[in-house]
């Protein structure tokens, strides 16, 4: 990550919203109509958090928009309020991102955990004072539990896979400024 | 150089700020529409999945059914159970081959002596199942037949076998099937052979419980559960399933149709209800100088 060209940006952005759009059209292959099984993780929210906290460049907040925009409109849920409520997640860390370099990996897991949790039992809330329909509350639950679980294994499968590290100190962007 | 530097960072932090704002304030008007004007909001999310779908139809089929492959061959790990199981219902059906092929003929029969012409308006058109809702906000499907083929909503959907839901929100090339075990999805249906009518009312789960039901004496567990013309709502006797009495003694409805494989959908093609053209009045004795109060428009 010491030597980024502004192309190099681009490319890596545009797999982002490329990987996003995936998980998006992934979510809505028909595999099993049945009601009442269990909520797959959010592996994309764990992969967002990931590119938040090691390169943030990378995850621009309009990508953050495109992608979960069109997974509400996708997958029939209330449009906008998780996208909305996304953007505040990844906007905490960022307004944070120093913070979130330097703690220990348990404690960054204990806080992307905690902002999905936020995120998944705000909008029930949200939508409980706006008196729409929300899903069971179980399994929103199993949901929260099962993202959480799959965190540690994105961030090693991304580490390792693909090169993902938090920058260390001393480290510069393509526009000069520090990371 | 320092100093350009830091002017350009302060303008780039606060076109992000500017930008950031907008985008919420977006999101936040959009839910508000979506809450206030629902039916214009679902209307939109139609259009675009209307747009989007269709686009990439190519890449969701294969990969269901590749999944489909896997899951078959997983299930050859069971081969000799399901064999035996398999012989043992053959024999029994081979019974009911019997008793339906003396009923069916003895039914034509019947039927050429009355001169009976089947209804028909149950013709029905077929969709391939593209994409579901993929969340648990809702129980829904996709399907690839829309406007352009003359589905029209709340027209019902059926597997083989058993009702599936009904058409809920229709684009030019696709429109979406709410399921029965959506937690909105309500149906008027009957209770056979006792003829206890009662709503299927869906909660998110498989099975969706049977309300109102008034002889809950006459209703026994198996028995089969149809459509009925109530409301206009769904042409009758089309099979929704069989009566399941869960663990705390409600009755629910076992969907016949198959959610865990739905490939294709047909849809039923039926003369749509009365259309809702006013707010509903109250229902009471006709005043002097208003309207009848059943209703009817001048």
């Amino acid at each position: 990550m010491s030597e980024v060209s502004p192309f190099q940006v681009w490319r890596a952005r545009t797999t982002f919203l490329a990987v996003g759009l995936g998980f998006v059209a992934w979510q809505v292959v028909p595999f099993d109509l049945s009601a009442g099984r269990l909520p797959w993780p959010d592996v994309f929210y764990c992969i967002t958090m990931v590119y938040v906290i090691r390169c943030p460049e990378y995850a621009p907040v309009w990508a953050i928009f495109a992608v979960f925009f069109m997974r509400d409109v996708l997958t029939m849920a209330p449009l906008g309020l998780t996208t909305l409520l996304m953007v505040f997640g990844t906007e905490i860390v960022r307004a944070n991102i120093q913070a979130f370099r330097e703690y220990a990996f348990g404690l960054e897991w204990l806080w992307v955990a905690g902002i999905f949790a936020g995120i998944v039992l705000g909008g029930h809330i949200i939508l409980g004072l706006t008196l729409s329909q929300a899903p069971r509350l179980l399994d929103q639950v199993w949901l929260i539990l099962f993202t959480a679980a799959a965190y540690p294994v994105t961030v090693f499968s991304l580490k390792f896979g693909f090169g993902f590290e938090r920058p260390q100190p001393g480290e510069f962007d393509a526009y000069g400024r520090r990371l | 150089m320092a100093v350009t530097n830091d002017s350009d960072d302060y303008f780039r932090r606060s076109l992000r700020r500017v930008f950031l704002s907008i985008i919420c304030v977006f999101l936040v008007a959009i839910f508000l529409v979506w809450r206030i004007d629902n039916p214009r909001a679902e209307r939109f999310r139609m259009a675009v999945v209307d747009r989007v779908v269709p686009s990439f139809e190519w890449a969701l089929t294969p990969i269901a059914r590749f999944s489909r492959m896997i899951s078959d061959f997983q299930s050859y790990a069971r081969i000799y159970e399901q064999n035996q199981e398999l012989r043992r219902e053959l024999q029994r059906m081979k019974a009911w081959k019997e008793a339906a092929v003396q009923l069916e003929q003895k039914n034509a029969k019947l039927l050429d002596l009355n001169n009976v012409k089947l209804s028909p308006k149950l013709t029905f058109t077929t969709g391939v199942v593209l994409t579901d809702s993929g969340s648990p906000f809702r129980q829904s499907a996709l399907i690839n037949i829309g406007r352009h083929d003359g589905v029209q909503d709340g027209w019902a959907a059926m597997d083989g076998l058993g009702l599936v839901g009904r058409i809920s929100g229709v684009g030019e090339n696709s429109s979406r099937v709410l399921f029965l075990t959506d937690s909105s999805s309500r149906i008027p249906v009957e209770v056979e052979p006792s003829g206890q009518k009662g709503i299927a009312a869906g909660d998110n789960s498989p099975l969706p419980p049977l309300e109102f039901v008034e002889g809950l004496d006459q209703v026994a567990a198996g028995d089969r559960v149809f459509t009925t013309g109530d409301g206009g709502v769904f042409p009758p006797g089309l099979l929704v399933g069989t009566v399941f009495v869960g663990g705390d003694g409600r009755l629910r409805v076992r969907p016949a149709a198959d959610y865990r494989r739905l490939e294709f959908l047909r849809v039923i093609r039926h003369l749509p209800a009365a259309p809702i053209a006013e707010p509903g009045r109250l229902v009471g004795p006709t005043l002097p100088g208003d309207g009848p109060a059943t209703g009817v428009t001048e």
